[in-house]
């Protein structure tokens, strides 16, 4: 196991900033994520702690250890590829011995080790193919091997899971997750996928063109996005947004467009109130629940309905925003109607609609 | 249900191609073999010999030291050109300075004819006017002959042909280089593979159908030489550089020789089949 330290790491090609003041903590045992969109710099941070790639600017710290101009080999790091690597002309066996090989190890010894990770991850019967004789699977399996029989300090993962089938990593993803808790080895793994994110990381740090949006735990990042990219980022559908401006009335505070309003507490809206300008909701679509009732927040229109099997996603119009909610799978709702919907008040985000970063969370006051 | 037609417009298409096939290398080889096993006069067929020809020719010493020359020639010229090849590729794969002016000045060699290829390395080596042997010559340095001395007369020839075929072995190897996956030498410089072994085991099995396929054509192109060898050597001095090719083209154009030649071109022929067939075991290979 080993931490791993970036202190305001940057990287320059030319006049192009890759990656800018970075600052991250990876703790021992930990598994973190990088998430963000393709060519937000998540590839680059792996590389540049894996040694493949040096730091124009701050520095990378491996168990306090500076690594500057230390070699990958020697920075007791095992690296996992999206396209595996393996090499295509050595078996399974020769490619998980190769890199035994190169700190010559004795053949026994190499034989011992390469058997017990081949038992560990079930790939035993595939030690004499060839990669190209294999399933993406079992590619993805050896490849992992190949990470374990080093006993690294630190794994890290550029998007593994990225060329399977959907059903394959759904497979793989809890397969790496039983992995980290039986290694409890520090783990770092880059996806552009957040289900990945949210399913496998202790924390998840969000990137966005090269610059750090918000490290912390699935659960904060889920409920407390510090800026609207990462509330649009996290979330298999996304939030909604609404751009509202505020309202005062003897009833209350409100945040209001077209039909929509939402009422916020007296502690919010003082410093709502004081900053001026329009704001903008988060609403997850979980919590726009769609149905009748004495509670009803806001009546609109459905645009298209959209049946998952388990429930069943709403579209409404609200002015000139489409609001995503949620309906149980038996309900039948159809375009046109005109249906009521249910705010989870207590979960609503306010974002600042100039810079996109948070405001409030609903109740929190903060 | 309508009869099925024979489709005749695809046969049409190709017939220009099958007629040129036949005319420009079927027919010939074929008459090449008539002619191998009859008598010739100047540029008549006389009787049927058998494979007295043949015979003459393998009995003959100056014909077996042209095949021995031959496969020195070839050893030689295929071996260095894919050394220098590679290890030029090896260079311009990297991100040096000037890379395409530096790709660029090693293929102009490949495209100058051999004749003049030829003439400009007698230039250089002429003892008593080029550059060579006067460089060596201000340095103290004894005079210096190689086009006339029977032991280094092979090498120059070997190294002519190195420096004008050097781009192809080059050019290919650079392009199976560059389609050598990045992640594969990123995977072994994390897991601590040294250089040596990465060559070794990354670099040279991936270029293995590359490599097979230069040997190959090389091979091919260094055994039917004619042009280089003949204005740089004339297949001397003393026959120490009278390779086979040579004395195919002399036997049939300088002495009139056309069922001896016919008989050594089909030898040729056989050997150039047996790499041709090694060629596209190795094409095979790599599918």
């Amino acid at each position: 196991m080993a931490q791993i330290e970036l202190r305001n790491v940057g990287l320059r090609y030319g006049e192009q900033t890759v990656l800018s003041g970075l600052t991250l903590n990876v703790e021992e045992g930990e598994f973190l994520t990088l998430l963000g969109p393709s060519g937000c710099g998540k590839s680059t941070t792996l590389n540049l702690i894996a040694g493949l790639l040096e730091p124009t600017s701050g520095e990378v710290l491996i168990d306090g250890r500076p690594m500057a101009g230390v070699a990958p080999r020697d920075r007791r790091v095992a690296m996992v590829f999206q396209d595996y690597a393996l090499y295509p002309h050595m078996t399974v066996y020769e490619n998980l011995s190769f890199p035994l090989r190169a700190i010559k190890l004795s053949e026994s010894a190499i034989r011992d080790k390469i058997a017990g990770v081949a038992q560990a991850l079930a790939i035993t019967a595939l030690l004499e193919r060839l990669p190209k004789a294999l399933s993406g699977g079992q590619r993805q399996r050896v490849a992992l091997g190949r990470a374990l029989v080093r006993d690294p300090g630190v794994f890290l993962m550029d998007e593994p899971l990225s060329n399977l089938d959907a059903r394959l990593r759904v497979a793989m993803r809890a397969e790496l997750k039983r992995l980290h808790q039986q290694l409890c080895t520090t783990m770092v793994y880059v996806t552009h996928d957040q289900a990945e994110a949210m399913t496998l990381s202790d924390r998840i740090a969000v990137l966005r063109d090269g610059v750090l949006q918000q490290v912390g735990t699935p659960r904060e990042i889920y409920q407390r996005p510090v800026n609207q990219f990462v509330a649009g980022f996290i979330g298999s559908l996304g939030m909604n947004f609404l751009t509202c401006h505020l309202e005062q009335d003897p009833t209350g505070t409100f945040l209001r467009q077209d039909t929509f309003a939402l009422r916020v507490p007296a502690s919010v809206a003082q410093r709502l109130v004081q900053q001026g300008g329009d704001f903008v909701v988060g609403l997850r679509p979980e919590h726009v629940v769609i149905g009748e009732g004495v509670d009803v927040d806001l009546r609109a229109n459905v645009e298209v309905v959209e049946y998952l099997g388990s429930e069943t996603l709403i579209h409404l119009r609200v002015g000139d925003t489409v609001l995503v909610g949620k309906a149980p799978a038996e309900t039948l709702i159809v375009p046109g109607q005109h249906v009521g919907a249910c705010i989870a008040h207590a979960s609503a985000c306010i974002f600042d609609a100039a810079n996109g970063g948070l405001l409030a969370t609903d109740t929190d006051g903060t | 249900m309508r009869a099925a037609r024979i489709p005749f417009t695809p046969y049409l298409l190709i017939l220009p191609a099958i007629v040129l096939v036949f005319v420009v290398a079927l027919y010939p080889m074929a008459y090449a073999l008539h002619l191998s096993v009859h008598t010739s006069e100047l540029m008549t067929t006389g009787a049927f010999v058998g494979l007295a020809n043949y015979r003459a020719l393998l009995s003959d010493p100056g014909t077996l030291w042209s095949f021995a020359a031959s496969v020195i020639f070839v050893a030689g010229s295929v071996g260095l050109a894919i050394l220098f090849g590679l290890s030029l590729a090896l260079l311009l794969n990297e991100k040096v300075r000037f890379r395409t002016a530096f790709r660029a000045s090693i293929l102009v060699p490949w495209i100058v004819s051999q004749v003049v290829a030829a003439m400009v390395w007698r230039w250089l080596l002429n003892a008593d006017y080029g550059p060579v042997a006067s460089g060596l010559l201000n340095l103290g340095l004894p005079r210096l002959d190689p086009l006339s001395e029977p032991r280094l007369a092979m090498w120059v020839l070997i190294l002519a042909n190195v420096w004008r075929s050097v781009a192809f072995p080059m050019v290919l190897l650079l392009a199976a280089l560059q389609g050598i996956p990045e992640n594969l030498y990123r995977a072994a410089r994390v897991d601590g593979i040294p250089w040596s072994m990465t060559f070794r085991h990354i670099t040279l099995p991936m270029l293995r159908p590359t490599l097979l396929v230069c040997v190959v054509i090389l091979s091919l192109s260094d055994f039917n030489i004619v042009a280089l060898p003949l204005v740089l050597t004339g297949g001397g001095p003393l026959d120490a550089t009278d390779l086979a090719s040579l004395r195919l083209y002399r036997e049939a154009f300088s002495d009139y020789q056309i069922g001896t030649a016919s008989a050594l071109a089909i030898l040729l022929f056989l050997v150039n089949a047996v790499l041709t067939a090694a060629y596209l075991r190795s094409m095979r290979a790599r599918t």
